[in-house]
């Protein structure tokens, strides 16, 4: 069954249909949110949300236009949405943590919650960057695929895109050059 | 060598996403020395977690199953029939026309002027724009009443 049948079969009330899809998704879906989010965790949660959202939202799919890109506009929205809050979370944590600077354990307990399995290397780069980078890298994605995912023009997309793979070079040449210093 | 930098310092001084694309399309898409600057696909593949690298997925079917299973449902709990709507809004409409009837049916609540309770009523007697002492007699077995107003010294 190619995309199309399964998805009007899942339409139809077949879960197992659903679950071929879960499938087919479910290692790129983690992967991306792997490097999206650096924490095992929250990609499983969001992987997780994703395929509910995916399923409960499946009627107003439009079967013209590619699976893929709707499905991974769904899971970046997600991804996005939860980076968001972390950051909120973060810069709440931060204020409470200079507030009781003595109290060492909340730090540590935290610290170890989100450990992070993305390289450091992709931590200088914007959320939409890392998106857009994500998916030119692992699914071959160009500009206008990525702006159709992240819903902005084909130019921002390319934009973001030259911006996320000029940070990560330039990062590689300081860490090579700090290597061969040290 | 002089045009890259002059295109890359264009580059950063207007964000316009637009002219930045405009000298990415004309420019260091096409040229190999700022290719260099930029991470090859190579390269960003291996620092990035590859759909190999990931494993123990086996439970995530189970768990999406069972949110679909409570998301189905809560749907069906709250989910109103097609026409449910419509029910509601005849069931409205009745209500509003009942409501109009009965309203209409009620005798009309009466003014003071009409009050059979009250003979009459005298608010206050003024002589000479000052209010006047009132004085109210009825001789016994009779229906007279007399009204005696007098100057308020």
């Amino acid at each position: 069954m190619n995309e199309k049948q399964l998805i009007l079969s899942c339409l139809e009330g077949e879960a197992e249909a659903f679950k071929e899809i879960v499938d087919i998704y479910k290692t790129k879906a983690m992967a991306l949110a792997l490097n999206m989010l650096g924490n095992r965790e929250d990609a499983e949660d969001i992987c997780q949300e994703t395929f509910i959202r995916v399923y409960s939202n499946l009627d107003k799919f439009d079967l013209q236009s590619p699976f893929r890109n709707w499905f991974y506009a769904i899971l970046s929205n997600r991804c996005l949405d939860l980076l968001r809050k972390r950051r909120r979370f973060f810069s709440f944590f931060k204020k409470m943590k200079e507030e009781y600077t003595n109290n060492t354990s909340t730090q540590s307990s935290s610290s170890s919650r989100s450990q992070p399995l993305a390289p450091k290397i992709l931590e200088g780069l914007s959320p939409k960057e890392r998106v857009a980078l994500c998916l030119w890298a692992s699914e071959g994605y160009s500009g206008t695929e990525i702006g159709q995912v992240i819903k902005c023009s084909s130019s921002t997309a390319r934009v973001l895109l030259y911006k996320a793979r000029k940070k990560i070079k330039s990062k590689m040449e300081k860490e090579n050059v700090s290597l061969s210093n040290g | 060598m002089f045009r890259c930098q002059m295109v890359n310092f264009l580059f950063s001084i207007f964000p316009f996403k637009i002219w930045q694309d405009f000298l990415l399309q004309k420019h260091i898409q096409n040229c190999p020395a700022c290719q260099e600057n930029l991470a090859s696909l190579e390269e960003t593949e291996s620092l990035l977690i590859q759909e190999e690298e990931v494993g123990g997925l086996e439970d995530l079917w189970p768990k999406v199953k069972v949110q679909l299973t409570k998301e189905k449902r809560k749907e069906r709990l709250f989910r109103l029939p097609r026409w449910g709507w419509a029910v509601g809004a005849a069931f409205l409409l009745i209500a509003i026309v009942l409501g109009i009837w009965f309203y209409q049916l009620a005798p009309p609540g009466k003014t003071p002027e009409e009050d059979i309770t009250s003979p009459f009523q005298i608010k206050y007697i003024r002589i000479y724009d000052k209010p006047a002492r009132t004085y109210l007699f009825q001789p016994k077995d009779s229906n007279m009443i007399i009204i005696w107003a007098e100057k308020n010294i």
